[in-house]
């Protein structure tokens, strides 16, 4: 069994064109997608604008994804494309999976790597959400990048965060630390807060 | 001798690790046996034995799940007192069961006949195991033609409420590759098809009322649900703009450029040139600038637009050591003395 989509949109000023070509089969517990996507960015700046001469560089991307459930609880999937954009191509490349803690998914792990090419970066990632109690969740990401071209810019950018939410009913807290070092700044450290409630219709 | 010893060594590390992992992969369940259907079929055991009544039931009325006093028909000398289904079930099947009930409208009385009261037409996935018995949609597709009903997003006449239903699709419609970063687009053009899935409520999740898209930041809490901006986004966000030109402006207005390098001091009085070695030159290789205006002119309008636009003259005008910022190809309606063109090309401006 699969599947074979084809999107044409045009978004008109001052939406991008995209046009979407896709095939998708799944057997058991392995799924396999092809894309290509083909996107004009249809630039925002005024006619009489000197920038406006430059032209409309579109991007091409081409690519496959798989996704296995490698064990009940246990998701492993991959990312493999080429973007070319203006004669130049770049490869596009990610690795994830995905470890449930419990069978409704509310603690998991995560690691993934990524591979964005053409003066592009490589990053790693983990991610972690454990339920501690039946209204608290502690969850804690981390991030490292190593860009390909540094140009003064710092040769890696590590990034962290670790946040706890308490979440009952409509109310929702949550408080985090974020911790950065980035191609603008050596270090920082910032603290967020969010306090939510939904409102529901009968 | 150890190299013949090596792949076995390594197998059954594998194994030794699964094996102690298995209860953290889902491979094994608390100790516990989720009820086998494949197995209760090729016994020879009828599903209207279990679930006694399925066979004549409606749209509305209990699940027919079984009762323990149908289990010990068969398992005549049960090994604990509990309720069977208590440990003896997957944990989503009679949520799954319950749910499906409250949002479908579905008669299983009706599916006798054309189905000679085969379970198995619709239930194909129970002979695979246990955690999927909801047929997929395209079981429905295989007998029913609703393609017209799902051109016009008349899904009711199944679906009670399919915002309410929450259920992801599992053979229609799926959110395929990068979708998070291109939702916008296919929401803009067929909002409707989003509309049947998805109240506004569930836009407003991450997009605010009226406040522009919140970035992975603001769901800080939770690392595992779909964001655009994720992480260190705004350590990448120069590189990622360049790798897909037209991505940002899916959401953005230029002026968000514009008026965050401003507050941040990048551009405006007392900043630093943001522009890394190599971007202007007298060689092709030092001159990256033109690149990165041809990939992203708005970016570079961002800053250098109106006034600053005189900077790219000073080099590109006709004649001028920058060359022609035209790229091959190029034909414009316009007349030279018009805007922009007159700005280069000086000798319109005698015409």
């Amino acid at each position: 069994m699969g599947k074979v989509a084809l999107d044409l949109i045009d978004g008109g000023v001052p939406a991008p064109a995209l046009i979407e070509l896709g095939a998708a089969t799944r057997r058991g517990a392995v799924r396999g997608e092809v894309v290509a996507t083909y996107r004009s960015p249809a630039h925002l700046v005024p006619a009489t604008s000197l920038f406006s001469v430059l032209g409309d560089v579109p991007s091409t991307y081409g690519g496959a994804r798989a996704s296995w459930r490698a064990a009940p609880r246990l998701d492993v999937s991959g990312d493999a494309g080429v973007r070319v954009i203006d004669g130049d191509a770049a490869e596009h490349l990610v690795a994830r999976t995905t470890l449930r803690l419990d069978d409704r998914g509310r603690g998991a792990l995560i690691a993934e790597l990524r591979r964005s090419g053409g003066d592009g970066w490589t990053g790693a990632r983990a991610a972690a959400r454990v339920p501690v109690a039946a209204a608290w969740t502690l969850s804690t990401e981390l991030e490292l990048v190593i860009p390909d071209d540094a140009r003064g810019r710092g040769t890696i950018w590590p990034w962290a965060m670790t946040a706890m939410t308490w979440s009952r009913g409509v109310w929702d807290a949550a408080v985090a630390l974020e911790a950065s070092a980035s191609s603008e700044e050596r270090g920082r450290l910032d603290a967020l807060c969010r306090l939510g409630r939904r409102w529901e219709l009968p | 001798m150890t190299a013949r010893r090596g792949p076995w060594m390594i197998a059954a590390v594998a194994a030794l690790a699964i094996a102690a992992c298995a209860g953290v992969l889902g491979l094994r369940r608390g100790g516990e046996r989720v009820f086998a259907h494949r197995a209760h079929v090729v016994g020879g055991v009828s599903c209207v034995t279990c679930h006694p009544g399925v066979a004549s039931a409606g749209d509305r009325g209990p699940l027919h799940l079984p009762e323990s006093g149908t289990c010990v028909t068969c398992h005549d000398k049960p090994h604990d007192p509990r309720p069977c289904l208590g440990c003896h079930t997957d944990p989503f099947a009679a949520p799954g069961a319950a749910d499906a009930r409250a949002h479908l409208r579905f008669d299983h009385a009706r599916h006798q006949a054309p189905t000679a009261g085969n379970c198995m037409r619709c239930h194909q996935q129970v002979a695979e195991g246990d955690t999927r018995l909801r047929p997929p949609m395209a079981a429905c597709w295989s007998c029913h033609e609703h393609d017209r009903a799902r051109d016009v997003r008349a899904c009711d006449g199944c679906h009670v409420d399919l915002a309410d239903e929450g259920t992801p699709p599992a053979s229609h419609i799926i959110h395929d590759g990068d979708f998070v970063n291109g939702h916008g687009q296919v929401a803009a053009a067929s909002a409707d098809l989003c509309g049947t899935c998805h109240t506004e409520r569930f836009c407003a999740s991450c997009h605010g009322v009226q406040a522009p898209p919140l970035a992975g930041r603001s769901v800080m809490a939770d690392p595992l649900r779909p964001a655009v901006h994720r992480a260190g986004f705004r350590s990448r966000h120069a590189d990622e703009a360049r790798a897909e030109p037209g991505a940002c402006t899916t959401c953005h207005q230029p002026e968000r450029c514009q008026g965050c390098h401003t507050s941040e001091g990048v551009i405006g009085a007392g900043a630093t040139n943001p522009h890394p070695p190599g971007w202007v030159g007298l060689t092709p290789m030092e001159n990256e600038h033109g690149r990165a205006a041809r990939r992203d002119p708005a970016a570079c309008a961002s800053c250098h637009g109106g006034a600053g636009e005189s900077l790219c003259v000073s080099c590109h005008q006709e004649g001028g050591v920058g060359g022609t910022p035209h790229p091959p190809g190029w034909s414009s309606r316009l007349p030279l003395e018009a805007m922009p063109c007159r700005l280069c090309h000086r000798g319109a401006l005698a015409l």
